[in-house]
């Protein structure tokens, strides 16, 4: 019989996130979990180990957990980022934003030429005009690049799209077009903005192709290089109306329980936009395996707060401008999620505004007095508005929340100004008032809409600066120990993944985040720089530099 | 040869304003040919296997959605479908959640292969106004009553003549769309009477008129026709030789108090309209009303 190995990794410093031992100088592994924990010393004596000095000078995390993510965060680097904000795709190259028109022109001209075929649209996302001075970025802009080849460029806010007169004359898109959302000029011809998915559809070709491209199985191994770099052993694809399907299962699985795929994904479906049962979610749950785990809900509740479509209670948006949307009726709330809540399956539920969170809370409430569950995990997702006697009820209801902190970053500036006012904005995603209340949080990216970064996430949560940089709500800000808990076993909480993952603890899963610096130890302004080297997942080394 | 055309209707309402009801009226009404619906998944249809084809996924919300909800092409995708199956359907009817937004819907019945037909939006007769004080969804109810073409008022049985009188004259200060009593025939939900068909005399549920003009018309006699409309016009549709746009024939459609004029893909060589009024409005006053186009300018 031979004996398994068990490794011992030597660190600088390992911060497990397990209160009963918080801090170790080793770690030992054998096969895909965390074996025993403490001094080098320690660890000598357990039998059959081996030493492996790779770590010895890095500092050792749980992996972090994102608890709101999508499958879809890596497809979009299939085509060329404009986006204002540096981001890095998956193979770790750095894109630097584009501050101005002339940015976003230099850019595309670049992905022009890298382009063979002539005929090939080029295919772009991530715009963000909203911060540019000066004109409008239209269709024109784009003829400069090409005035052959079509040119099709999300916006960051994936409302519209603005493409060039190539485009638009193979298409058929002209003065007589006769859908709403086509702003035209003076002479009556369209600008080359599309807002709105029927609009943009009239891209015909390039259309299909940004979307068609996404799908491809290539964008799974992807998903993976970004967690990778991000130190992420564990993500979602929060809302997937296909997870029951065997077909989207066997994809998942194919990339997700291969050995060399670093992480664990959760895929949760949307039942409120598929036929999904709670019969058919339960047989799906079944199906997870150590590493894709399945069988758990995910509604959408109302809109977002920057595209003023999230369901505010009053006084509502400023200069009153209308309340949001409802992108589920409220009323039918409780129905929907009954049968899943009697099977105890998890659900999740996207609440940005304050209103759309007191529906969730008397939902909750309803199905809790008709059947009471004695560790449901029911999670607000985003909850960004919410006040501190909401706070206290979701403690009460034994709720979660879990937050959107990066928004003060990259629209706490456009809060202020433009959304809710300085006021309200201030007490956005407010981790500090949660955790007073008792609530246990995590927080999150929910790339792609921000850059999949844990060490982001927190790093906005303990500062709360803007991109103009002001402190936008000082009084919310949390502590490094708080944040760096948020992003590992908060988040596992959520998921009813904490017995496996979410600190170092023998027994759990072998995931880790493997640091250069001490985050503990870095000016707290500078946790976001903090680089990393790398992660294990489930006992196998993934450094960053080579997936 | 050009490619066919399918008409796309809208239906829109609250939770519990009868869409449901009419989609399956509508399928089990033989006259109206073969359909292709895009439901709600919420609701209860009456699938009936070949003539519908049924959505699977993330149709409604996806316009209502952000990027990290619903960035797909879920829709494009099921009218692509629907497309190249254009031969076994004679029209798509598109029914939207009970919180989304009929205009938004609308804008896809402008998709190449399609024609906006009109937004049809129901109304619970005996709950609407109450509903739309509804601090949740009071603002959703409104807006689309606002969105609709026809509105469409459902349980008027539980209701006295003078309390649905009331509920119309709110109607009217909500919204510039013709409101009608439920049910109405299929003839004035989609104006399905064609041009020639015309029966000779008025029929129980609805009344036609058909006028094919010599020569062809201008803009400016097309703005004052549309500005005199009588009041039991429901739907007007046909082709037109517009002086203006000698190129090609203009479709012609009207549903409710909204024109709209597109350039022919069928080039049809007609120069006539027919127009479909409520029950009881006299025929005399819907051809007069025609005949207004073939007046000189
Ligand atoms: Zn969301
Ligand atoms: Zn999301
Ligand atoms: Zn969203």
């Amino acid at each position: 019989m031979t004996v398994e190995v068990t490794t011992v990794y030597p660190a600088a410093a390992i911060y497990t996130m397990d209160s009963s031992k918080s801090t170790a100088s080793a770690v030992a592994v054998k096969g895909d979990r965390f074996w025993a924990l403490g001094s080098l010393d320690e660890m000598r004596s357990i039998t059959n180990c081996e030493i492996d000095n790779t770590f010895v000078d890095k500092i050792l995390l749980p992996g972090f957990v994102e608890a709101h993510s999508h499958g879809m965060a890596s497809g979009l680097w299939l085509h060329t980022y404009c986006g204002f904000f540096d981001r890095s795709d998956p193979d770790g190259k750095k894109w630097s934003g584009c501050k101005n028109i002339s940015d976003v022109i230099e850019r595309l001209r670049v992905a022009d030429n890298a382009i063979q075929d002539p005929n090939e649209p080029l295919l772009a996302w991530g715009l963000d005009p909203i911060y540019f001075s000066g004109e409008r970025l239209v269709g024109s802009h784009l003829d400069l690049v090409s005035l052959t080849r079509p040119i099709f460029v999300l916006h960051a806010s994936a409302h519209l799209a603005t493409v060039n007169s190539a485009l638009m004359r193979s298409e058929g898109i002209d003065a007589a077009t006769p859908m709403e959302g086509i702003p035209k000029d003076a002479e009556g011809n369209p600008v080359g903005e599309l807002q709105e998915p029927a609009a943009m559809s009239l891209a015909g070709s390039a259309f299909r192709s940004f979307f068609g491209r996404m799908k491809a199985q290539d964008t799974k191994w992807a998903l993976g290089r970004l967690a990778n770099k991000a130190g992420v052993t564990t993500l979602t694809d929060l809302g997937n109306p296909s997870s029951t399907s065997q077909t989207t299962i066997d994809e998942w699985q194919e990339v997700v329980d291969h050995r060399d795929f670093p992480a664990r994904v959760f895929i949760f479906d949307s039942p409120a936009m598929s036929q999904t049962t709670a019969t058919n979610l339960l047989a799906t749950r079944e199906k997870s395996s150590e590493k894709l785990r399945l069988g758990a809900v995910k509604v959408v509740l109302d809109g977002s707060i920057q595209g003023f479509t999230a369901r505010l209670r009053s006084p509502g948006y400023l200069n009153d401008r209308p309340n949001g949307i409802w992108v589920f009726p409220p009323e039918q709330l409780t129905e929907l999620l009954r049968p899943f809540h009697e099977d105890g399956l998890l659900i999740h539920v996207h609440c940005n505004g304050d209103e759309a969170v007191d529906v969730f809370l008397e939902t909750v409430e309803t199905l809790l007095s008709e059947s009471p569950k004695a560790d449901h995990r029911y999670t607000i997702q985003h909850c960004q508005l919410t006040s501190p006697e909401q706070y206290e009820r979701i403690a009460d209801l034994k709720m979660c929340v879990n937050l959107f902190s990066n928004h003060t970053w990259y629209w706490g500036d456009q809060h202020i100004s433009s959304t809710v006012g300085p006021d309200r904005a201030a007490r956005m995603n407010s981790a500090r008032t949660a955790l007073n209340a008792g609530v246990p949080i995590s927080m999150h990216c929910d790339a792609p809409v921000t850059p999949l970064g844990s060490l982001h996430v927190a790093w906005a949560a303990i500062n709360r600066k803007t991109a103009s940089g002001s402190v936008l709500g000082a009084e919310e800000r949390i502590s490094v120990e708080e944040a760096l808990q948020a992003i590992t076993l908060g988040a596992a909480y959520q998921l009813k993944m904490d017995t496996e993952i979410g600190s170092i603890t023998p027994g759990k899963f072998a995931d880790l985040a493997i640091l250069e610096d001490d985050p503990y130890k870095v000016d707290p302004n500078e946790l976001r720089d903090v680089s990393i080297w790398g992660t294990m997942s489930g006992g196998k080394i993934f450094p960053a530099e080579n997936t | 040869m050009s490619e066919k055309v399918l008409p796309f209707t809208v239906i829109g309402g609250y939770l519990g304003a009868g869409k449901t009801t009419l989609i399956n009226s509508l399928l089990s009404d033989s006259t109206i040919g073969r359909l292709a619906i895009v439901v709600n998944d919420f609701g209860e249809i009456n699938i009936d296997e070949s003539l519908i084809l049924s959505h699977d996924g993330d149709t409604i919300s996806l316009t209502n959605g952000c990027i990290c909800c619903s960035l797909t092409d879920g829709f494009a995708e099921t009218l692509t479908q629907i497309r190249d199956r254009s031969n076994d359907i004679d029209r798509v009817i598109v029914e939207v959640s009970g919180v989304g937004e009929p205009r938004k819907i609308a804008q896809w019945g402008h998709t190449p292969g399609y024609s906006l037909d009109g937004v049809v939006v129901l109304v619970d007769t005996s709950t609407v106004i109450k509903r739309s004080k509804d601090s949740y969804v009071g603002e959703t109810i409104c807006s689309q009553i606002a969105a609709a073409d026809l509105i469409l008022l459902s349980r008027c049985d539980l209701l006295e003549e003078d309390e649905i009188r009331s509920v119309e004259r709110w109607l009217k200060e909500e919204s510039s769309a013709m409101a009608l009593r439920s049910p109405i025939s299929a003839s004035m939900l989609f104006g399905l009477e064609e041009i020639g068909t015309e029966k000779n005399i008025s029929s129980l549920d609805h009344v036609s008129a058909t006028l094919e003009f010599p020569t062809p018309i201008d803009l400016a006699t097309i703005d004052i026709w549309e500005k005199s409309r009588p009041s039991g016009i429901v739907r007007v549709k046909g082709f037109l030789r517009i002086n203006e746009r000698p190129e090609n024939s203009t479709e012609i459609q009207m549903c409710g108090p909204n024109l709209t004029m597109r350039a022919s893909q069928s080039d049809s060589p007609t120069n006539a309209l027919v127009a479909i009024a409520t029950p009881g409005t006299p025929k005399a006053s819907v051809t007069k009303w025609l005949n207004l186009l073939s007046l000189p300018n």
